[in-house]
């Protein structure tokens, strides 16, 4: 609660512990899923015809459920389908369990640009089979209820905040009082191409950030890459202390710092990740019958035979 | 959770500003000086106050005044919230809560019913850890089919949101042992201002229905700055508490709007005695301005005590109010004809018919108060006014001016309990003006006489004792 400029943050605690690891979830395993579930929702987005706006905060819903949950409990795929239903609703952009349930099965199925996607092979003809995605009446029921039980445990596990300040809009205010807009129109897409970097980033950053801070730092990146001048550092008039640009954003330099090799290192991170799990992230994520983390339980057990 | 610890500044090769190193370096070495000089100024500062005052020590020591169960953790740990910077340099910071589950209904101790509606049951409980008295509402959830409600959705974003003195206040969601056992905990209320009404044998005094109003307004202000549309205000959604407060509630029909505006806004939205001509006539965009006629008819009810437009129907709804403020002309209303039912209805369009009779209804208002409530009832809603011009109006700097808070009488409470008494006080005797100021017993009176001195306050709270 509070302003609507500012989110609810992990505390340390919770970052340094997470439900999922004390569940006996490997570190870079509880990572890797995460990542296929944000990569899962932003996909998933496009071909429903969301908005950014809804992608992102299914993916801040999405990471702020599994602070308090184990991904062995509430396996990622019927969360994803949760956290997308939840966050339509909630940006007034409501969709249809029934689009987001065959949407995911979609992505999952055949080669599309999501990175979690099965790669592109011989086996897929150019228009892929409907076959191969169709979601048979009675798993769509099973998934449908399995959705709606995770809607609930959603809310329940972040008592109903669901109120998510996002940066983008911020962004462009910014970006407007810095006179950046005009002289440099591409700045707009790069600031938006690295907050939405932002919420693939493993370290969270839209759980331990504010959205200012998040603004500031994707276009202290983007104009270094348009080679738009921001302005020089001055003295405060009063305190007389030199202060930069983004201490009038609230953001000191540290955290400035900090965000930006954050956000400088998402992109190599999606690339090893991706190909870590090529071709196998279908079945990580597959979920049973009874709605358990099969494919989780699977790649588990492979790591304990491993270690013997 | 970072999977690689990261150290902040050491990542050679994409360090995003070498210039921005030295020049931190070049402040660090500055700020490290900064804070030798201040570190010796300390511990001068503490030697001077340990001499001094050895015998005090224990009575400083950090108090933990009532914790919240939520906040075990928040003592032994750093606070989520990032330190302040260095320097005398102030940066905003936000009051982050934290992330936790709902916690569960067994918090509370349930008292007795309030009343039941269509999306759930209103009782009055106990904190079992504080023993305050709250409202708690739970919502009807077992036959939803289609997951979550949106409007109950809503209603909790926008209330989590709105925390302003004259909006009820939600403490916070809890849980039963089912995942459709959700109560929305409330403050308490004692009255809504509809039952209020029909106890009371006159309606609030001028300078009463100036404070409610008034605050009716500026929690209206709020919502609508925050780009929230309540979008079902009547005065039995208005709460009262005893004292002097009122707080707007029920937020199952508010939303959060846009702009550019959303399209495809429902059109069955606030209680139909309340509901704005345009929405009458189905416009298909609408904004503000709706929650802004609502208030105008609560100011008529008010003055009144009845509501202004009791309309059965939709057309006897959009009839009643055209006959008393006129039908509109092109000229009233730009672009009304356009509206989609406004063609299906016909009214006759005479000098006698499209002139308004408000004035004769309400002879007693002043013409501050007549221009206030004619400009929120309003037919066009683009030239309605707007929730910050009416805080402006002259109407509330006019005598008599708004009571305080303080000043308010009390009820019997009918949602607590409690019977009504009958009032055996007989009313105070009007003041000077032929409006009638005073009121209820003994500090009416001399409300008369300290109305006058502005903002009396520590005065005037000593008399209310």
């Amino acid at each position: 609660m509070g302003s609507l400029l500012a989110n609810p943050l992990a505390s340390p605690l919770q970052l340094a512990a997470s439900p999922s690891q004390s569940d006996g979830i490997p570190q870079d395993l509880e990572a890797s899923l995460r990542f296929a579930g944000c990569a899962l929702i932003q996909s998933a987005g496009i071909l429903l015809r969301l908005p950014q706006t809804t992608v992102a905060t299914a993916i801040v819903l999405l990471q702020r459920f599994y602070l308090v949950s184990s991904m062995r409990e509430h396996p990622i795929r019927p969360t994803v389908s949760a956290a997308l239903f939840l966050s339509s609703k909630l940006t007034e952009q409501a969709r249809r369990p029934r689009d987001i349930i065959n949407v995911l099965a979609y992505i999952l199925s055949v080669p599309t640009p999501c990175p979690i996607s099965p790669p592109k092979t011989g086996d897929f003809p150019e228009t892929p089979n409907p076959e191969t995605y169709y979601v048979p009446e009675s798993s769509y029921f099973a998934q449908r209820t399995h959705l709606l039980q995770l809607e609930a445990h959603i809310l329940r596990a972040i008592a109903f905040q669901t109120h998510i300040a996002l940066p983008y809009t911020l962004a462009i205010n910014y970006l407007q009082a810095l006179d950046a807009l005009k002289p440099h129109p591409t700045i707009v897409k790069r600031t938006f191409g690295y907050l939405t970097d932002a919420l693939l980033s493993p370290s969270l950053l839209y759980l331990t950030h504010q959205p200012n801070a998040l603004a500031v730092a994707a276009i202290y990146l983007a104009a270094r890459e348009c080679g738009a001048k921001m302005p020089d550092a001055g003295l405060v008039p009063g305190v007389e202390v030199e202060a930069g640009w983004w201490d009038i954003f609230d953001v000191d330099r540290e955290e400035l710092g900090f965000l930006v090799v954050c956000l400088k290192a998402v992109g190599e991170w999606v690339g090893t990740e991706v190909e870590k799990w090529r071709g196998k992230w279908g079945d990580l994520l597959a979920v049973g019958e009874d709605g358990s983390a099969e494919g989780l339980e699977r790649e588990l057990e492979r790591r304990r035979r491993g270690e013997e | 959770m970072a999977t690689k610890p990261k150290s902040r500044w050491d990542t050679a090769e994409d360090d995003p500003a070498d210039l921005a190193r030295l020049k931190a370096e070049k402040e660090s070495r500055k700020h490290l000086k900064a804070q030798k000089d201040r570190r010796k100024a300390e511990a001068a500062a503490t030697l001077a106050t340990s001499t001094a005052s050895t015998s005090e020590p224990t009575t400083s020591s950090p108090h933990h005044p009532k914790r919240r169960k939520l906040d075990e953790d928040a003592s032994s740990i750093p606070s989520s919230t990032p330190p302040p910077p260095p320097g005398p340099l102030k940066l905003l910071r936000f009051e982050a809560p934290e992330i936790a589950p709902c916690r569960h209904v067994d918090n509370y101790e349930l008292l007795n019913h309030i009343e039941e509606g269509s999306y759930g049951i209103v009782s009055r409980a106990r904190d079992t850890s504080t023993g305050e008295i709250v409202a708690l509402k739970k919502l009807k959830l077992e036959r939803e089919k289609d997951g979550f409600p949106i409007t109950s959705l809503r209603e909790i974003q926008t209330l989590m949101i709105c925390k302003h003195p004259n909006i009820i206040n939600l403490r916070e969601v809890v849980m039963g042992d089912r995942l459709d056992q959700v109560y929305l905990v409330m403050d308490f209320i004692e009255h809504d201002l509809k039952t209020l009404f029909s106890s009371m044998q006159e309606p609030f005094l001028p300078s009463e229905t100036k404070t409610l109003l008034l605050q009716l307004i500026s929690a209206t202000h709020f919502m609508h700055t925050n780009w929230i549309l309540h979008r079902d205000l009547k005065t039995s959604n208005l709460l009262m508490n005893n004292r002097g407060q009122i707080k707007v509630a029920d937020f199952g029909l508010a939303r959060l709007i846009s702009d550019p505006p959303q399209k495809h806004l429902t059109r069955l939205v606030v209680t139909l005695w309340y509901r704005s001509p345009e929405l009458l006539l189905g416009a298909k965009e609408y904004g503000r301005e709706v929650d802004m006629w609502s208030i105008g008819c609560i100011f008529a009810e008010l003055l009144t005590k009845e509501p202004i437009f009791k309309g059965t129907t939709e057309v006897d709804q959009i009839s009643k109010i055209f006959t008393l403020l006129g039908v509109p002309t092109e000229a009233s209303w730009p672009g009304y004809r356009r509206l989609p039912h406004a063609k299906s209805l016909t009214f006759p369009r005479t000098p006698a018919t499209t002139g308004s009779q408000l004035r004769s209804k309400f002879p007693m208002l002043t013409n501050q108060g007549f221009d206030l409530l004619s400009r929120l009832l309003c037919l066009d809603p683009a030239r309605r006014i707007t929730a910050e011009e009416v805080l402006k109006h002259e109407y509330f700097r006019e005598e008599p001016r708004p009571k305080r808070e303080e000043m308010f009488p009390t009820f019997p409470s009918k949602a607590g309990g409690e019977k009504r008494r009958r009032r055996d006080t007989p009313e105070a005797p009007r003041g000077g003006e032929g409006e009638g100021e005073g009121g209820w017993g003994e500090e009416g009176q001399f409300l008369v006489g300290a109305q006058e001195e502005e903002v009396g306050g520590g005065f005037m709270l000593k008399l209310g004792r």
